[in-house]
């Protein structure tokens, strides 16, 4: 039982703390990597775990954070090339490929709760998924199409309106 | 949180994975915030695309870089290139020759330390090109050049396709009918193929020329000699492609006297030159022949090779002989050196030799490349570009020269001062351009797909590290000689 392994928990806006493998969470997020390097020098000296406060993620979306982050950074459990997969042409599997589409298949709300939460956390990996996956919802859509989608509101002056459809007539 | 509020990068980081110019396009449209987003993303300047011969495109906005394969092309396709002069095309060759648009290390064996699949200089393939514009996913097949190429061997490799255009079609006319295609491959019989879709096709003699550029009307092209010959395009009336007229304007082997008369008996003997360019017919004996009757029939107008290719001739076989040496040790590679077996491989003794010169030194390496480029401001330039590639690492940038075409006095003069001011260069072997300079792009930089770690800048002679920074792992699978740049039309920058 080799568990010596330091964990580390993390407080979401909402108060809820989650406990994470603090080198996993280090390998995965540049962000709390650098919370964990600054207690560090006070950590030394006591047995007590950290508790690191994420005010900008509820702890719904940190839950799924976390999940991603321990099924792609926990050395034990990655295999292939962690980090060339999301590159890679369709067909060439990826044994996290599957659990990658399946993760971002959430509804717009959710989705763009990761996004931000990937870009404050400084998860590369999760952020590129993410912005994929946004991507993926846009393609070949219309754009009345991805203003539902999107719950985004037309906000044109009549001017403007006629200004868009001259530039981008071929697309439409 | 509301997704009109996506944050400027953000924006930039989808867009990356947003390959289409109609999804772009679209997507920059939906509101307000999102417009202004991808337009001060467009002004601020990007890096061109590279694309992979698979048909994968890597792209690029903000700092986030994406790959694709674009959708909707054609199954068994390998992408050549854009076809540069008409930015939304791409030049497409349907075949089940899939030595090209194999990933580098894919082919690459690490257990015996070969590669599986060496192209084979006694296989042949059956090829369709076509044109395949971006925009409207239109595509214009090109049996012309089927006809002529369509039958080759696995050894065979297209270089350059350049497009010109009237200046009164727009870049989304969906006919090629009034496009002229100019084909470069690295076999001698066609060294350059003029291709009008529909219409016919022309094949150049046998010049050397190891690049283009197409200036108005008139092709202009290189040789290893750094000749610099104009090709004054034409048609016949039926609409097929010719050349009107042929000239040196640069001739580096005689003085300037010379030239001048050499220029009239040239106009004046044509038609006694049917037999030029089947010069090297005797070892060469992967081509179909029954193309022989075009070329003979199409070929009034052009002048015959004079004695001084013959010189060329030995030049040239000499430089790639230095390369070959390299070429056939395999065993030694390992993932440090693949630039120089990709640079060097794959060129049977009676191909053409595309400008690639190898000076072996006791260790290193040194690649030369030459380059035929129109700089913004319409001057025509040679870019002789080194790479030193050591035994044991990357290659790198040693030196980029820039000469201007004086065609006055019928010389190159050396441009100490680099490229034209504010202007960049990117070089790749089957797309190169001269851009303004903005954003990351700097002035007098050359940026060149085969050394995507550094660039060059010209304005102090020296190196630096890539400004933007690609992500080389993954490219560096692909075979640099087949990566080449792509500038998404300014309609794309939104």
């Amino acid at each position: 039982m080799a568990s010596e392994k330091k964990v580390v928990f993390l407080r979401s806006s909402d108060g809820e703390a989650f406990e994470v493998s603090e080198e996993v969470i280090s390998a995965a997020s540049v962000t709390i990597k650098g919370m964990i390097d600054e207690e560090s020098p006070s950590r030394a000296d006591t047995a007590a775990t950290t508790t690191l406060a994420i005010p900008n993620v509820t702890a719904a979306t940190l839950s799924r954070v976390l999940h991603y982050v321990n099924k792609h950074f926990d050395a034990a459990a990655v295999v292939g090339r962690p980090d060339d997969y999301i590159f890679c042409a369709p067909g060439d599997e990826h044994p996290l490929a599957r659990f990658d589409d399946d993760f971002v298949d959430v509804d717009n709300d959710t989705l763009i709760d990761l996004v931000h939460a990937a870009e404050y956390l400084h998860i590369k990996k999760l952020f590129d998924l993410t912005c994929k996956a946004v991507a993926d919802k846009l393609k070949g859509r219309t754009i009345d199409q991805i203003r539902e989608t999107f719950g985004i509101v037309n906000d044109y002056t009549v001017e403007e309106e006629v200004e868009v459809y001259r530039e981008n007539s071929w697309a439409f | 949180m509301a997704w009109a509020d996506l944050p400027l990068d953000l924006v930039g980081d989808v867009m990356a994975y947003l390959p289409l110019p109609a999804d772009r396009a679209r997507f920059a449209a939906v509101c307000g915030a999102w417009r202004s987003a991808a337009r001060q993303l467009a002004a601020s300047g990007r890096m061109p695309w590279i694309l992979l011969p698979s048909g994968g495109v890597c792209t690029t906005i903000g700092h986030a870089a994406a790959f694709f394969r674009i959708p909707g092309l054609p199954e068994k396709t390998t992408c050549l290139g854009g076809a540069t002069g008409a930015d939304a095309w791409l030049v497409l060759d349907c075949t089940d020759d899939t030595c090209r648009r194999t990933p580098f290390w894919d082919n690459y064996c690490p257990d015996t330390g070969t590669f599986k699949d060496d192209p084979r200089p006694d296989v042949k393939h059956r090829h369709t090109y076509l044109l395949y514009n971006l925009f409207s996913n239109v595509t214009v097949p090109l049996p012309e050049l089927d006809a002529i190429i369509g039958h080759v061997t696995e050894t065979f490799e297209v270089c350059k396709v350049l497009m010109i255009m009237p200046p009164s079609s727009s870049w989304s006319t969906p006919d090629g009918n009034d496009v002229v295609i100019a084909v470069t491959t690295n076999h001698c019989e066609y060294n350059v193929i003029l291709c009008r879709p529909g219409k016919g096709v022309f094949v150049l003699p046998y010049y050397k020329v190891i690049d283009i550029a197409f200036v108005r009307d008139i092709l202009y092209g290189i040789t290893m000699s750094e000749e610099l010959l104009a090709f004054h395009l034409g048609e016949d009336e039926d609409g097929r492609p010719n050349i009107t007229r042929f000239e040196r304007a640069i001739n580096n082997e005689d003085d300037d006297d010379d030239e001048e008369e050499e220029e009239e008996e040239e106009e004046e003997d044509h038609n006694e030159s049917d037999d030029d360019d089947h010069e090297s017919d005797d070892n060469d004996n992967d081509n179909d022949n029954d193309d022989d009757d075009d070329d003979e029939e199409e070929e009034e107008g052009i002048s015959s090779i004079d004695e001084s290719d013959d010189d060329d001739e030995a030049a040239a076989n000499q430089a790639w002989n230095d390369g070959d040496d390299d070429d056939d040790d395999d065993d030694d590679d390992d993932d440090d050196d693949d630039d120089d077996d990709d640079d060097g491989c794959t060129v049977p003794d009676n191909e053409e030799t595309e400008g690639y010169e190898y000076n072996e030194e006791p260790k290193d390496m040194i690649c030369t490349s030459r380059h035929l480029v129109q700089s913004c401001s319409g001057e025509l330039l040679l870019v002789r570009h080194q790479s030193l590639i050591p035994t044991d690492s990357h290659s790198y940038t040693l030196k980029v020269e820039v000469f201007k075409a004086d065609l006055c006095t019928g010389k190159w003069v050396c441009c100490s001062n680099g490229l034209p001011k504010g202007e960049a260069l990117f070089l790749s072997r089957s797309v190169s351009k001269c851009t303004r300079v903005c954003g990351d792009i700097q002035e007098g930089f050359v940026y060149y797909t085969s050394n995507l770690q550094d660039v060059f800048d010209t304005t102090s002679s020296t190196t630096h590290p890539m400004t933007f920074q690609w992500p080389c792992q993954r490219i560096r699978r692909e075979s640099h000689h087949f990566l080449s740049w792509f500038f998404p039309p300014k309609e794309l920058l939104v």
